[in-house]
């Protein structure tokens, strides 16, 4: 599905022009101080690579939105699989399969209040497996379709105790998943944090480089 | 801990204001740079750790009340005799709000409780608590899997938290490493230092590199005080 940059940005609910303000504020400033670099230093050199680091966040700036789709498709899966802890809770107190859909609500966002209730909707109007397929859909994830699954075997088969527990096996393994999966992120974003003392001394290294090159060149010409 | 993150800021702040004046040799720069450490150390990272400590420590007190209430419970078979049992285990802070609340019934009062734990799980527990007292049962059955979602959670906080303090301590050690190195060089290449001290762009990079270490710092702190627990955002 190809959709315009536009969509996408909107898509992530965050608003056109304000990023393309943002994206393209990051080279105006550059552009700007890279022209004082240039008329009060006369250091070409300098001015350019102002310019160069700016251009290269706006373009950074611009390319992230990929990644935030990702994001926020993984926090979607991320909240069912949490509701779906509280929606076993609601079961095993002897709420069937679309009361405890409905108690479901209080605790969502607004994108799973949505789906929740378009999936409530949906399973007046159509008893068959559809709704849940259709539910399951938005996440673009196997793992929820087959735990959407599951609960519909569990309405079709009169929400039995035995198809409950089939329901309870099968969740209680894509929990367990789920939180090794949240301390696994954690430490991953946390260790990302680990090269930047290294950014930090390559940078001092250059600078320190490119000052003692200008010196010997100043010496040589002196000579 | 809460005394110790305010003389924590100061002292990076002095580390900071001590390697960008050895590395310069200027002291409004280095004013310059201890300033904004502790401008945005007092702004910004104090409330961010005290907020995070905050929720942490109400969410063990939530898990502790939980569990012992349904213990009680489950052995006295009233909410009033299960309260009273629960409510003498928690901290100081906790029994004095709950004394202000002897005008309320036993039901009222669990309720108003989800003020002080804004935790979801708590919601989720007062309707079990609802539902035992409209139909009773055995609460032990009925908070089973209650329970284990609140172990759970637990457990993710104390895992998480044990992976920031240890991210600190490795984070800081290598800026230290980095920061050390910054200022043995000023002494090593002393020839050349007195020729680039004054150059615009080691002037620059010097303060650029001690304001990415505050950026770093803001950055493990949001990483490492960032908990996914439902509610109580």
């Amino acid at each position: 599905m190809n959709r315009t940059l536009k969509e996408r940005i909107e898509s992530l609910g965050l608003n056109y022009v304000k990023e393309m303000i943002i994206a393209f504020s990051f080279t105006l400033i550059s552009f700007v101080f890279a022209l004082l670099i240039y008329f009060f230093l006369k250091e070409l050199i300098y001015a350019g690579i102002t310019l160069v680091i700016g251009v290269s966040i706006s373009i950074l700036y611009l390319s992230r939105y990929s990644s935030l789709e990702k994001k926020v498709e993984k926090e979607h899966v991320d909240e069912l699989v949490s509701l779906l802890s509280y929606f076993e809770i609601f079961i095993s107190n002897g709420n069937n399969v679309y009361t405890s859909f409905r108690l479901l609500l209080p605790y969502c966002s607004l994108f799973m209040e949505d789906a929740i209730n378009s999936l409530l909707n949906h399973i007046d109007a159509d008893k068959t497996v559809g709704p849940y397929i259709q539910f399951a859909s938005k996440f673009n994830n196997r793992i929820v379709e087959s735990l959407l699954l599951s609960i519909y075997q569990m309405v079709d088969n009169g929400e039995n105790i035995s198809q409950f527990s089939e329901f309870d096996l099968l969740f209680s393994n894509i929990k367990e998943k789920y939180l090794t999966d949240l301390i696994d992120e954690k430490k991953k974003s946390l260790d990302f944090l680990n090269s930047f003392p290294l950014f930090g001394a390559g940078a001092i290294t250059i600078t320190l480089s490119m000052c003692i090159i200008q010196i010997i060149g100043e010496y040589i010409n002196v000579i | 801990m809460k005394n110790k993150v305010p003389i924590l800021f100061i002292i990076i702040s002095l580390i900071a204001f001590g390697v960008t004046y050895l590395s310069l040799d200027n002291i409004f720069y280095s004013l310059g740079i201890m300033a904004a450490y502790l401008l945005v150390g007092i702004f910004v990272f104090a409330p961010l750790i005290s907020k995070y400590r905050i929720k942490v420590q109400k969410f063990h007190e939530c898990y502790h009340f939980i569990n012992n209430f349904i213990i009680a419970l489950s052995i006295k078979k009233t909410i009033s005799g299960s309260l009273e049992t629960t409510v003498n285990s928690m901290p100081n802070e906790f029994i004095d709000l709950y004394e202000g609340l002897e005008n309320m019934t036993d039901r009222d009062k669990i309720s108003y409780l989800a003020t002080y734990f804004p935790f979801h799980i708590y919601r989720l527990f007062t309707q079990i608590v609802d539902l035992f007292e409209e139909e009773g049962g055995d609460i032990l059955k009925m908070s089973k899997y209650l329970i284990s979602e609140l172990r759970n959670n637990e457990e993710y906080i104390n895992k998480a938290d044990s992976l920031s303090s240890h991210k600190y301590v490795e984070i800081g050690i290598l800026w230290g490493f980095c920061l050390v190195i910054v200022v043995i060089l000023r002494f090593v290449l002393k020839d050349f230092y007195l020729s680039i001290k004054n150059q615009i762009l080691f002037i620059a990079s010097i303060c650029g590199v001690m304001l990415f270490v505050l950026f770093s710092i803001y950055l493990l702190l949001l990483r490492g005080t960032n908990l996914k627990i439902k509610g109580g955002e």
